[in-house]
């Protein structure tokens, strides 16, 4: 009862946004339907960030190459046989045969399994990466991991026989839909919450405020700090598959330094630390690139954008460094109550007012 | 093959100029505010853009290089006046993703201004007749650009050390990354000294501008951001902070990125009959051509390995416990 | 020659001083005692501009100074010799000298750094070592001569003697009282008490961000609460 009870809240906001998508989808606008697409795969970039950043604190510029590797995986493991050979005639043996391109009745089956081994691959990568670089401390790990999304892209622009080089990669099937990236933004919402509530959680935001402090208590900072950078890897490698999969036409160029930042202003304006501030900071950041987007097309000003997000993302780290929400969350029982801004729930990081 | 040589050890020796003017003004303001400045690079972009513009206009180059270093100089006064100083002393990630918002600002800034004046993302840099052409000595032809990069590089380099160390702005500048407090408390006017920190740095990264742009003979708002990185791999090497270390670190660098450049492929240019059939195979497969092409990924992966293995530079110590 | 009247410094929500009143007239040397984390180095730091007063007024030479900046108080005569010592490790002694005086034309800081070195003999033998190379007692040295060559009117010491060996607190109090002959205005914090009111004119007790005893030295010194707390006695 109790835990029906607990839940009821999250029950509520799912119902309403699964009808929201179910809106979105019968109305047929198909640029809204885009826009939320972008959101999604956007949200569960800034969670994994969040994740590997905002917890732990130990900033990674490093996840849009996890992004890239899981978007590479993906779009070659569902590649059907036919255009495989056409498309990618060098390929190594091991990989020529594979064609996760199968369906169960409406179901692509093929393109979740895809979406779980790039995941899976990305996690062993993640895992060999950050347990040499999460020694590091503060911006060196910054830019190791920066360094990390050089080296990837250098591999992607050279590895011509798998990834085409700098050739854009096309023929990627359109599988991901409103439904599989709103379900997926939801797995990754749901993954970071938990784990910000959990003693792992605990000990992440403890490590991070006071390192020899955690670690006098007996608080290792290199376990958690290695889980939530490979926790952060495996959803960035989701995203990865799902862009791949909406955009259909990408190259290597697009996973570097621009759509970092664009993530890191989604989270630092949401808060880091903050599960419900993050969606809200790449729902605002996202809305305000796209208006800009249009003021620069009316205007013929490219650039004026980028310049406004620039200081818009400057003027948040000196007037509000800690974000719109800091490490807070918005409690889902007073939201569906419709009683906004009383008793936001606290993280476990801030036991002391900041 | 000696030619061949001779022609990477010059290659070296100018991109080590380059780097290490870029380091000098990376570690000097890293030692005073524990910043790195991302936006250095697009500094030295914006540089380019300033000489390029100068010289479209027609102006003779000595007053088109005083525009450049003045106008860059301004960049960099008002990015520390406006961005940084508002953070400063505020967390260190703070800061670096400032640095990052202000290089975005100075990028699009550009695409902004070279939209306006009617001209294309990527321009043709007016390279000047000083700096264009080669010059043989005997058998080898280097390009002349690398010969004055290298040269003025050293140059500059030689009277920044002086400054650092003869004047008491330049020692003030030591104080203040020694003990920022203490430099305050002997009367230190702390935010003049990080303003010429910075003038000094962008004055620096602009004479890259101008020299990078002379060998790449083309320019974007984008370049600055491998610079930049190479810039901070020289300070890591001679141990962050440091400007002589900074130094020594940029040419090391230079020298590291020929590596495998000069030996991608190496199996190739060996003569026939130098070596066994045996050793040719081993080479060819050890060293294939495409090697070069991954030069940067080497150097990043060094440089990984250098923060974990030797964070102090070369120089310094062995690992010490980070600080928190 | 310095007042404070009133002055409250606020860390964020911890108010380190609540209003105290010190005096410090031409000449003298004050000592402010009290206990660690009562508010002396506050004091002193407010008084050198590296924190600003929320309240009250800090005047030297009947000039305001509250809202000053460290580098013009240091100008109008008031040089802060720090806690720690804190000599520039990576910079030679000739340097460290050399930049005390920054506030000073060139020409008159090459003979000021003479008058440094017949004060301080051992800093002249190693005017071309690092400040970091130096022992403790020499550091002190080189801290004490450094806050001289700004050629101050009043000289703020805080803990000079912290960490020394007993033999170099002999000597670092000796110099002490040599400058206080010279006519030296000087402000002492200094965790030895009994040393402090041996060479001090006049002294306060701090605690808790308030003064709560002030007087000649000689009569503190035989104040039964001051005997107890802070003479051991």
């Amino acid at each position: 009862m109790r835990v029906l009870q607990m839940a009821r809240p999250t029950l509520i906001v799912l119902l309403a946004a699964s009808a929201a998508l179910a809106l979105l989808q019968l109305s047929g606008l198909a640029f809204w339907q885009g826009l939320a697409i972008n959101f999604a795969i956007f949200v569960i970039l800034v969670q994994a960030l969040n994740l590997a950043s905002g917890f732990t604190g130990v900033f990674s510029l490093g996840h849009i190459g996890f992004m890239a590797i899981g978007a590479y995986t993906s779009a070659i493991l569902t590649l059907p046989l036919a255009t495989k050979a056409e498309y990618l005639p060098n390929l190594p043996v091991w990989l020529e045969g594979v064609h996760l391109d199968m369906t169960v009745g409406p179901v692509p089956v093929g393109f979740v399994a895809a979406t779980l081994i790039a995941g899976a691959l990305v996690m062993v990568i993640a895992g060999l990466v950050g347990a040499v670089l999460m020694r590091l401390s503060g911006h060196f790990v910054a830019v190791a991991t920066l360094g990390f999304l050089v080296i990837v892209r250098v591999v992607l622009f050279n590895a011509d026989d798998i990834t085409r080089g700098s050739r854009t990669f096309s023929n990627v099937a359109p599988y991901t839909n409103l439904w599989w990236a709103w379900g997926w933004a939801a797995i990754a919402i749901y993954m970071a919450w938990r784990l910000k509530f959990s003693g792992y959680g605990r000990a992440m935001f403890a490590q991070k405020g006071d390192r020899w402090a955690a670690r006098s208590i007996g608080i290792s900072i290199l376990r958690p700090r290695l889980v939530a950078f490979v926790a952060g890897a495996f959803l960035s490698a989701v995203a990865g598959s799902l862009y791949a999969h909406f955009i259909t036409s990408f190259s290597p160029t697009v996973f570097y330094f621009d759509l970092t930042f664009r993530v890191i202003t989604m989270l630092v304006v949401g808060g880091m630390g903050s599960v419900s501030g993050a969606v809200i900071g790449t729902a605002i950041v996202l809305a305000l690139a796209e208006a800009l987007r249009r003021i620069e097309g009316a205007t013929l000003l490219y650039g004026l954008g980028g310049i406004l997000l620039a200081v818009f993302f400057i003027a948040v780290i000196i007037f509000r460094p800690s974000g719109i929400l800091g490490q807070r969350e918005i409690d889902l029982e007073q939201l569906v109550a419709w009683r906004p801004r009383r008793g936001r729930r606290r993280g476990p990081g801030s036991a002391t007012p900041d | 093959m000696d030619v061949y040589l001779i022609q990477q050890i010059v290659n070296a020796l100018s991109a080590g100029s380059l780097y290490a003017l870029m380091a000098v003004g990376l570690a000097l303001i890293f030692g005073i505010l524990r910043l790195i400045n991302f936006a250095h690079g697009d500094v030295m972009m914006v540089a380019a853009y300033i000489a390029a513009f100068s010289l479209f206009a027609g102006l003779p180059l000595p007053v088109a290089i005083v525009t450049m270093i003045a106008g860059t100089v301004l960049i960099g006064l008002a990015m520390e006046r406006i961005a940084y100083r508002p953070i400063r002393g505020g967390p260190e990630v703070a800061m670096l993703l400032t640095s990052f918002a202000v290089g975005q600002i100075l990028q699009n800034g550009t695409l902004l201004v070279t939209r306006l004046a009617s001209q294309p993302v990527q321009i043709a840099f007016p390279t000047p007749d000083v700096l264009s052409g080669v010059v043989a000595i005997g058998a080898v032809t280097i390009p002349r650009v690398n010969v004055i990069g290298f040269g003025s590089g050293v140059i500059i380099l030689a009277g920044v050390m002086l400054f650092l160390t003869r004047t008491r702005t330049g020692l003030s500048m030591h104080a203040a990354a020694d003990d920022l407090p203490a430099a305050q408390l002997v009367g230190i006017r702390v935010n003049w000294v990080v303003a010429a920190a910075f003038a000094l740095s962008a004055a620096l990264a602009s004479v890259a501008g101008l020299l990078y742009a002379s060998q790449a003979g083309q320019i974007n708002p984008f370049l600055g951001f491998s610079p930049v990185l190479k810039a901070f791999i020289a300070a890591v090497i001679g141990g962050f902070g440091s400007i002589s270390g900074a130094v020594v670190g940029a040419y090391a660098l230079g020298f590291l990125e020929v590596i495998p450049t000069a030996l991608g492929g190496i199996a190739d240019i060996l003569p026939p009959g130098a070596v066994s059939p045996e050793i040719h195979d081993l080479l060819a497969t050890v060293f294939p051509s495409a090697l070069g092409s991954y030069r940067d990924a080497i150097v990043f992966v060094f440089l990984i390995l250098m923060l974990l293995f030797r964070p102090n530079g070369i120089l310094g110590g062995r690992a010490r416990e980070d600080t928190p | 020659m310095l007042e404070l009247t009133g002055v409250h410094v606020a860390y964020g929500n911890i108010r380190a001083l609540q209003g105290i009143s010190i005096r410090v007239g031409a000449g003298e040397l004050v000592a402010l005692i009290g206990s660690n984390g009562a508010g002396k180095s506050t004091t002193l730091k407010a008084i050198s501009g590296l924190l600003r007063p929320s309240a009250g007024r800090i005047e030297f030479e009947g000039r305001d100074i509250s809202r000053a900046s460290t580098d013009v108080i240091v100008g109008l005569g008031i040089s802060h010799c720090p806690e720690g010592r804190r000599v520039f490790g990576r910079l030679t002694v000739r340097e460290n000298l050399l930049l005390g005086g920054i506030t000073r034309p060139i020409a008159e800081v090459r003979s000021d750094i003479e008058r440094v070195t017949t004060l301080f003999p051992r800093l002249g033998e190693r005017m071309t070592q690092l400040g970091g190379t130096l022992s403790g007692g020499e550091q002190q040295m080189l801290a004490i001569g450094r806050a001289l060559m700004s050629r101050p009117r009043l000289l703020i010491l805080d803990e000079p003697s912290l960490g020394l060996a007993p033999m170099m607190v002999e000597r670092i109090f000796e110099v002490i009282d040599d400058l206080k002959r010279g006519g030296l205005t000087m402000l002492l914090v200094e965790q030895n008490v009994h040393h402090a009111l041996d060479s001090a004119d006049r002294a306060y007790v701090l605690e808790s961000g308030l003064i709560t005893l002030e007087g000649p030295a000689d009569v503190l010194r035989r104040n039964p609460q001051v005997e107890h707390s802070y003479l051991g006695r």
